[in-house]
C-alpha cells in the first residue's frame, strides 16, 4: 500500500508539472475549426446556442 | 564497671554448650533441645522452645557465608521462619564482617538484605500502594502490609522471640531498587525500620560451611511426586517456587508451602482446557519460558461476565515469572514491576510515559490448573485496574494486603502460536479490539503521512516556481460604456445587446494554456464575453465564455454583496502562429453597458489543477478517521469513560 501511495504522489506531482508546462487544462471547451471566410465575418463563429438564447446570466 | 556479657555457656534447659558469635545477639536457639536461650546480664535464661522448622528447600543454612557488594563478608548465624496466607518464608540473621548485623530475607526465589536503621520519622500506619519519603533514604512505595506469624527459629537472634507472635510489617520498595521493611510489632512501640536492597542470588556469592559454592537450584525441576489424594504422579516443574499445585488427574488443589503436599480443596472439574498445554516451552520476546500454570479469571460489568485466561510462565534463566494473558483471542505478555516504578493517580506513569486508566473491576479466580508460586484458590478476588498506552499497558492488582503492578505488552496471535508451536491459534480471529492492541495501520499511516506532507510541500514549491514565470499579455482592451454602444453594437434574438470585438493579430509562440480575463465596473448587473482565440493559419479556435457581475443588497437587516467583477477562464492554445481574438461583449437588456476590460495572456499554471493535485494527495487523511473508529471500538470495552470517569461495574 505504501509503495502504491509513493508512486501516486510522484505521479500527481508529475501530472501537475506536466499540465503546467504543456498548457494542458482539465475541463476546457473543445477546440473548433473555423473556415477563413467565416472568420472574416464578425460574429460568424457564433454558435447556434448563441443565436437562439444568448446569455441569460446574472441575478 | 560492668563485666562483658559472656558469649559462651550452657543451655539452662539441657546443659548443652551454647555460643553467641555476635555481641549484638540477645537470644539463641539451643541446637539440642531447641530452647530459646536469652542473655540476661551474666545469666542465660530459657524462655520457651521452638517447633521444628518447616522445610522450605532453601540452600542457605547456618554457617553459610557470602560476600556483599564484592568486599563485605557475612556469615549466616540465625534464622526466623514466618508464615502468612501466601506461605512460609525464611529470614536469615547475618553477622557482617564490619561487626554490624542484618537480615537476609528469602522469598519466592528473591533475596533482600536489610539492616536496622536509626530512628527517624515514620508514618504511624501505611496501606498498599501508599508512597512517602523516608528521611535520608528517599521515596518508598508500600508493596504489602501483612501480619505474619513466627513459626520457627534457629541459631542466634538479635532479640528474643515468642512463637506465634504476629508482628505487623510493611514491605516497601524505592525507585532505585531500594527495599525496606517497617516493623510495627504489636503496635505498642515505635515502628522499626530495616532498609537495604534486593540482591540476586549470584550477587551474594554464597558458600556453605565447607567453602563449597551454593548452587541456585537445589532440587531438579520436573520432580516426580505423587498426589496425596489420588496417588497419580505429579510433575512439579518448579519445586522451589511452587506453593500451590493442582493435580491434573483428580483436580485437587494441593499446598506445598510446608514441605509435603497437603490437600486444600477439591476443585470443580475444569470446564475449560488451556489452549496451550501445561509444560509447553517456548521463546517470547527473547525469553525462554515454560508454561507451568493456567487459570481462568473473570469480572462482571453491567451484569455481563467477561472471562479471560492467564498462563503462568517460568523463566529459568532469570528465575522469574511472567504471564501470558488471553482475552477474546487477544494476547498479552505481562511481567512484574516494582511498585515504586509506577505512579498512579487518575492515570498512571511509568518510565516517563503516561498510561490512561482503562478499566477498574473486581477479578475473580474461576478455575486453576498447574502450579503457582502463591496460595491461589478458586474464588479468590482482587481489585484490578488496567492502564493503557498501546501497545503497552499496566495492570494493578490489589488484594490480600498487597499491591502488584505488571507491565503488559501486546502479542500478535501468530507470535504466540510460533513461540509454543500452536499453529491453530493463528486461525482464530480475535474479537473486537484488544485492550493494548496497537492500531494495525500505524506503520502505513506513518509512511503515508510523511509522503503526503512531502508531496504537498513539493506541490507548493512547484506552484511557486511556475508562478515566477510571468505570463505574456497578448490582448488588453478596455471598453467604455460609450464605445460599447457604438457602431459594432447589435441586438441578438434573446434581446441582449452585443458589441463585437476583433483584436489585432498577434503571434502566439507556444502551445501553453491561455487565460481570458473579463473585468467590469458592473453594479447590480452583469457583463459577459463570449468568443474564441483563433489561429489564423489553421483555423483552430479555442472558445471561451466569461461573466463579470456585481450585486449587493440588504436582507433582514443584513447587508450582502456578490462581487465577481473580475472573472477568468482557462483555455487551451489554438497552436502557435498568427492569432487573433474575437469576442462578443454582452450586458443586461434595459441596463446601460458597464465599462469592461478584456485581457488574454499566457497562463503558467492552473490554480484549479493545483487544488486538484492537492486533493489527490490528501486521500490518506481517511486513515485518522479509521484510527478514531478503532479507538472508539477499544473504549467500548472499557467500563471507564476515556476521560477517566467511572462507568458501571457491578
Amino acid at each position: 500500500m505504501t509503495f502504491l501511495y509513493r508512486a501516486w504522489v510522484l505521479a500527481t506531482l508529475g501530472f501537475f508539472a506536466w499540465g503546467s508546462l504543456s498548457g494542458w487544462r482539465m475541463l476546457t471547451p473543445p477546440h473548433q475549426r473555423i473556415d477563413p471566410s467565416v472568420r472574416s465575418s464578425p460574429g460568424g463563429y457564433r454558435s447556434y446556442h448563441f443565436w437562439h438564447t444568448g446569455f441569460a446570466g446574472g441575478k | 564497671m560492668t563485666q562483658p556479657t559472656p558469649r559462651q555457656g550452657q543451655c539452662p534447659s539441657c546443659g548443652a554448650p551454647i555460643e553467641f558469635r555476635l555481641g549484638a545477639s540477645r537470644a539463641t536457639v539451643c541446637g539440642y533441645c531447641k530452647a530459646i536461650v536469652v542473655r540476661a546480664g551474666q545469666d542465660f535464661q530459657a524462655v520457651g522452645k521452638v517447633a521444628d522448622l518447616i522445610p522450605t528447600g532453601s540452600r542457605i543454612d547456618l554457617g553459610s557465608h557470602g560476600v556483599l557488594g564484592g568486599d563485605l563478608p557475612f556469615d549466616v548465624i540465625g534464622r526466623l521462619q514466618y508464615e502468612w496466607q501466601q506461605g512460609v518464608w525464611d529470614e536469615w540473621y547475618i553477622a557482617l564482617g564490619d561487626g554490624r548485623w542484618g537480615w537476609l530475607a528469602e522469598a519466592q526465589g528473591r533475596f533482600y538484605v536489610t539492616s536496622r536503621m536509626s530512628r527517624r520519622p515514620l508514618p504511624p500506619r501505611v496501606e498498599p500502594g501508599q508512597s512517602f519519603f523516608i528521611e535520608g533514604l528517599g521515596r518508598f512505595t508500600v508493596g504489602d502490609v501483612k501480619q505474619a506469624r513466627i513459626v520457627g527459629a534457629q541459631g542466634e537472634l538479635p532479640d528474643p522471640v515468642t512463637l506465634g507472635e504476629s508482628p505487623l510489617t510493611a514491605d516497601l520498595e524505592s525507585e532505585k531498587g531500594g527495599f525496606a521493611t517497617l516493623d510495627y510489632g504489636d503496635g505498642s512501640a515505635e515502628p522499626v525500620l530495616y532498609a537495604g536492597r534486593q540482591v540476586s542470588f549470584e550477587a551474594l556469592h554464597l558458600g556453605d560451611k565447607s567453602g563449597q559454592a551454593l548452587a541456585r537450584q537445589a532440587r531438579p525441576a520436573g520432580e516426580k511426586l505423587a498426589c496425596p489424594s489420588c496417588g497419580a504422579p505429579l510433575s512439579v516443574r518448579i519445586p522451589e517456587q511452587s506453593v500451590r499445585v493442582v493435580c491434573e488427574s483428580c483436580n485437587h488443589l494441593l499446598d506445598t508451602s510446608q514441605g509435603a503436599f497437603r490437600v486444600i480443596a477439591a476443585l470443580e472439574r475444569g470446564r475449560l482446557e488451556p489452549r496451550i498445554p501445561l509444560g509447553s516451552a517456548g521463546t517470547l520476546r527473547g525469553r525462554s519460558f515454560v508454561l507451568v500454570g493456567w487459570m481462568v479469571k473473570s469480572c462482571i460489568v453491567d451484569g455481563v461476565r467477561y472471562p479471560w485466561g492467564e498462563y503462568l510462565l517460568w523463566d529459568e534463566k532469570s528465575q522469574s515469572f511472567a504471564w501470558l494473558v488471553e482475552s477474546d483471542g487477544h494476547w498479552q505478555l505481562a511481567t512484574a514491576l516494582s511498585v515504586a516504578d509506577v505512579h498512579a493517580a487518575d492515570d498512571a506513569e511509568f518510565h516517563g510515559k503516561r498510561f490512561r486508566h482503562f478499566s477498574s473491576v473486581t477479578g475473580k479466580v474461576d478455575q486453576v490448573l498447574g502450579e503457582f508460586y502463591w496460595a491461589v484458590q478458586a474464588g479468590d478476588t482482587s481489585q484490578l485496574d488496567d492502564y493503557i498506552r498501546p501497545p503497552e499497558g499496566l495492570s494493578r492488582e490489589l488484594g490480600g494486603g498487597e499491591v502488584n503492578w505488571t507491565h503488559l505488552e501486546h502479542l500478535e496471535p501468530g507470535e504466540v502460536a510460533r513461540a509454543f508451536d500452536r499453529p491453530g491459534l493463528v486461525k482464530e480471529r480475535p474479537q473486537g479490539v484488544g485492550e493494548v492492541q496497537p492500531w494495525p495501520h500505524w506503520s502505513t499511516w506513518h509512511t503515508m503521512s510523511h509522503w503526503m506532507l512531502g508531496g504537498m510541500v513539493a506541490l507548493v514549491v512547484l506552484l511557486g516556481a511556475f508562478a515566477l514565470r510571468r505570463g505574456t499579455v497578448l490582448v488588453d482592451q478596455t471598453f467604455t460604456s460609450q464605445q460599447l454602444l457604438g457602431e459594432a453594437t447589435e441586438t441578438i434574438p434573446g434581446g441582449e445587446r452585443v458589441h463585437g470585438y476583433l483584436s489585432p493579430e498577434f503571434d502566439l509562440a507556444g502551445k501553453g494554456a491561455l487565460q481570458v480575463e473579463l473585468s467590469s465596473d458592473a453594479a447590480q448587473t452583469w457583463a459577459y464575453a463570449e468568443g474564441a482565440v483563433i489561429n489564423e493559419t489553421t483555423g483552430e479556435s479555442a472558445p471561451f465564455a466569461v461573466e463579470s457581475s456585481y450585486y449587493s443588497g440588504v436582507d433582514d437587516g443584513e447587508r450582502w454583496t456578490e462581487d465577481n467583477r473580475t472573472a477568468s477562464a482557462s483555455i487551451g492554445s489554438p497552436g502557435p502562429g498568427p492569432t487573433l481574438v474575437r469576442a462578443d461583449l454582452q450586458w443586461q437588456p434595459g441596463h446601460p453597458p458597464p465599462g469592461m476590460r478584456l485581457r488574454v495572456r499566457t497562463e503558467s499554471f492552473s490554480i484549479w489543477q493545483f487544488f486538484g493535485a492537492l486533493a489527490l494527495l490528501s486521500w490518506p487523511l481517511v486513515y485518522p478517521l479509521r484510527l478514531a473508529a478503532f479507538e472508539r471500538a477499544r473504549w467500548e470495552n472499557s467500563n471507564l469513560q476515556p476521560a477517566g470517569k467511572s462507568g458501571g461495574e457491578d
